[in-house]
């Protein structure tokens, strides 16, 4: 069974190489055939891949963008969580405050960009403020969907325990609803991704955002396919930790989830 | 009415455990009279059965003794007083045993939830006593999801137990369970409840368990639920599955409660089809 199991991956990590092989060697001899500033041979791209992520590059222009998706996701996270469980467990909040949470939801986050820059001018805490802005609503929706959720026969067990309110939201419905704030978490992922680099290409000195936008005025082309290609990287890693985060904070879920189902 | 064998000897001076004086409750502005004038007392120690039609309020008249609900009329008190909020002697059971277990939580910290005022080596002693009296010390590290049905009401009732209580309320504890897991647990109980000398109130759809487990039967009517009867249930304990269920006392305790319920639930039936009345009973 192992070995059969085993076989099986082999046929398809070397069916996966081989597709990345076949793209890869299309692009270098269109590359070679086709000679053109936007189609830059692999050798070059990689070459600019290398320097970015080691030594100066590294340090000036991956980093800060890091940092800043680190921050903004951080802060966005935490707050969208307290308010959102705070909200959804207190209901008598949710119908005022109903019409604005929808507006947020509906606006697209990079229309603050422009206030933001007057409010803030070209700094970090801008580029930070509006990650934060773009990854608090999903979290925000989804912590107060969490809360609204839990079981009112939880809440009763807790109630006839003796547990104060206070007592209740945090042993009750922050676990409770966590499955809940996860997958508000990988949505906000994806839009603190967006807002780091368009924060980055439209105002900022640093960052992998003005790197791009810097070597596309310059024609460098290598360089800005290899800016996109260690954007992607950066994110397959956020997106690996949140969910390993996730794999062990919610075991009990997904036992719990595979009995039910 | 009261069995006196529970009670101490300064009768007059002891209150009941529990006195539910003429509890009133509709749910949505009063279109929808759930309970009316509900009213039974039950002594320290003493093993209450509340039957009755399907339906007829059973649960809400749990919820409001429980403190859960407000009634809109009535009171509930607790050894003469009444209480806003469920007081802190008081554990409930829930029917839904996969619903009301926290599922981050092991058995034992499921057991020992509300013991968060305890400090650690008490807790830990009194879950650890209360998982060996339901008989689930081996599974104590386990989660719920990985528990049959009848593990998880236990473990429900090891957290009930673990808080000391002196009235237990059991919403249809064993209705979710199979027949076999059932007569399990019914003997699991009565068992605790005797040898903790637990004043047990016992909501049940299920008549036989009734009779065969409490000390005495309320029988409500349909709704609006009110008392229409109150049965002594004088059977030797300890109670045997076989042996009790077989005597003739026990049949005629059961023919009485049940013809008393059947008597509420006839009014309901559908009139025969060739009546010219449009009208239902």
């Amino acid at each position: 069974m192992r070995a059969e199991r085993l076989g099986q991956r082999i046929v398809e990590f070397g069916g996966q190489a081989l597709l990345l092989l076949t793209l890869m060697a299309c692009w270098q001899a269109a590359a070679i055939l086709f000679p053109a500033p936007y189609l830059p041979r692999l050798e070059r791209i990689a070459s600019s891949f290398w320097n970015l992520i080691h030594g100066e590059l590294l340090v000036r222009e991956v980093l800060p963008s890091a940092a800043r998706v680190g921050a903004g996701l951080t802060l966005g996270i935490v707050l969208g969580t307290a308010i959102g469980l705070g909200i959804g467990y207190f209901r008598g909040l949710d119908p005022w405050l109903r019409p604005i949470l929808e507006f947020l939801r509906a606006l697209p986050a990079v229309t603050v960009l422009p206030a933001a820059l007057l409010l803030l001018g070209s700094t970090d805490a801008m580029r930070v403020s509006i990650i934060v802005f773009g990854c608090m609503p999903p979290v925000l929706l989804a912590a107060i969907d969490g809360a609204r959720r839990v079981d009112q026969l939880l809440l009763d067990t807790a109630r006839v325990s003796g547990l104060t309110s206070a007592q209740t939201l945090v042993r009750v419905i922050v676990p409770a609803a966590l499955p809940q704030v996860f997958a508000g978490i990988r949505v906000a992922l994806g839009v603190a991704l967006i807002m780091m680099v368009i924060s980055e290409l439209l105002a900022a000195n640093n960052g992998l955002g003005a790197f791009i936008q810097r070597n596309q005025r310059l024609f460098n082309t290598a360089n800005v396919y290899a800016g996109v290609l260690v954007i992607g990287v950066l994110a397959w890693l956020f997106t690996a930790a949140m969910l390993e985060l996730e794999k062990r904070v919610l075991r009990w879920h997904r036992g719990w989830r595979g009995v039910i189902e | 009415m009261f069995l006196t064998d529970h009670l101490s000897d300064d009768v007059t001076t002891t209150q009941p455990i529990l006195s539910v004086e003429g509890l009133t409750k509709s749910y949505t502005g009063g279109t929808a009279p759930v309970l009316h004038d509900a009213r039974f007392w039950q002594a320290e120690g003493e093993f209450l059965a509340v039957v009755g039609p399907s339906g007829c309020g059973k649960t809400t008249l749990l919820r409001c003794i429980a403190g859960l609900l407000k009634p809109d009329g009535g009171r509930v008190l607790h050894r003469g007083v009444e209480h806003m909020n469920p007081p802190p002697w008081l554990s409930i059971v829930f029917q839904d045993y996969n619903r009301s277990l926290f599922p981050w939580l092991s058995v034992r910290r499921n057991a020992g939830f509300g013991l968060h005022n305890l400090n650690k080596a008490e807790r830990e002693r009194r879950v650890g006593e209360a998982l060996a009296a339901v008989g689930l010390s081996h599974a104590a590290d386990l989660y719920p999801w990985q528990l049959s049905g009848g593990m998880q009401q236990r473990t429900a009732l090891a957290r009930s137990i673990a808080a000391s209580p002196e009235l237990l309320l059991l919403d249809e504890p064993f209705a979710s369970v199979d027949a076999q897991t059932r007569m399990d647990l019914q003997d699991l109980v009565m068992r605790i409840c005797q040898e903790m000398k637990l004043a047990t109130l016992l909501v049940t759809h299920d008549i036989d368990e009734a009779v065969f487990m409490a000390d005495r039967i309320v029988v409500l009517s349909s709704r609006p639920a009110r008392v229409v009867e109150d049965i002594a249930v004088r059977l030797s304990r300890p109670r045997d599955q076989l042996a009790t269920k077989e005597s003739p006392e026990f049949l005629q305790l059961r023919h009485r409660v049940f013809t008393a319920v059947r008597e509420e639930v006839k009014p309901r039936k559908p009139t025969a089809l060739n009546a010219t009345s449009g009208g239902v009973k």
